[in-house]
């Protein structure tokens, strides 16, 4: 696609508050729709709040709330999740960490699924054996969960709240960054 | 330890082989991810073990233009757990034949 300069197109999140990033989620848009991507008829409405804060890559930006806001998006999420849950609790070959597989060595999130699945069984202990983030990955994932079931109304309202939560404090981001950290330091002192 | 079956050295070399293959096609789609998506999809990329970048991936496969190298991700993807199903079957299989036999 061309801009009518004649110029590669950029492509723009909403609006021009994050230029140079990719809206999180598009779907499968139409050529039309396509061709409007530079307006507000991203599948992904932003409020205000989103649109106003200075989108920079390490500020509030949400990151739970577009898959709450979707319904389609939190199904497929769910059920990939799901699927994921399923195979390792069956002992069957599931996705294997790439840096694991070639290293021999546990990335940052390694140890997560497993995490999660001893949160479903009640074994909060083992869970933060495995990972101690997981469950702050259980409470986003089940957050999606429910947003996937709930009428899309109600989906839409509670991704608006979850929306205002990310970007005025900034939590997923102190999240995603201290689980980081941990898997950085887990792997230098074989914690 | 059980020892290993005969076609566990060829197999594990290719296993390696696919491993790294993964290994650097998942580094390129990251790189795009952090480029194109922001920092904090990059790290969710990270932390979920390449899960998240696969999925982003496909989503932006068309207009970032990588739909060829996804496709060929995918696919190595698709052989790493053929083959880890293969290896964990034979060494299941080599455990089994190890064991005592009790009369």
């Amino acid at each position: 696609m061309k801009e009518p300069s004649g110029e590669p197109r950029k492509f723009r999140s909403q609006d021009s508050h994050c230029e140079g990033m990719l809206p999180l989620w598009k779907g499968k848009l139409s050529p039309e729709k396509r061709e409007s991507l530079d307006s507000d008829q991203d599948r992904y409405q932003p409020t205000d709040i989103a649109l106003s804060t200075k989108c920079t890559s390490w500020n509030g930006m949400p990151i739970i709330a577009p898959f709450v806001s979707d319904r389609r998006a939190a199904r497929i999420v769910t059920a990939i999740v799901a699927l994921l849950l399923l195979l390792t609790a069956s002992g069957l070959p599931v996705w294997r960490c790439p840096v694991h597989a070639l290293f021999g060595v546990p990335c940052p999130g390694c140890g997560l699924t497993r995490s999660i699945l001893c949160l479903l069984k009640g074994d909060w202990r083992e869970s933060l054996s495995y990972h101690p983030f997981g469950i702050l990955f259980f409470i986003a994932g089940a957050l999606v969960s429910l947003a996937a079931f709930l009428p899309e109304k109600w989906g839409k309202a509670m991704g608006r709240v979850i929306e205002k939560v990310e970007m005025q404090t900034g939590l997923t981001m102190i999240a995603l960054l201290s689980a980081l950290l941990f898997g950085v330091l887990r792997l230098l002192f074989s914690i | 330890m059980p020892a290993m079956p005969a076609t566990g050295g060829p197999l594990m070399i290719l296993s390696s082989v696919v491993a790294l293959a993964g290994f650097i096609l998942w580094i390129i789609v990251l790189v795009k991810q952090f480029q194109e998506g922001g920092a904090l999809h990059g790290v969710l990329g990270i932390i979920t073990c390449g899960i998240w970048t696969l999925i982003w991936g496909w989503i932006h496969a068309s207009e970032l233009g990588i739909t060829n190298l996804m496709l060929i991700w995918t696919a190595v993807i698709v052989c790493q757990l053929v083959l880890n199903g293969v290896l964990y079957s034979s060494m299941m299989q080599a455990m089994m034949q190890q064991m005592p036999v009790t009369p």
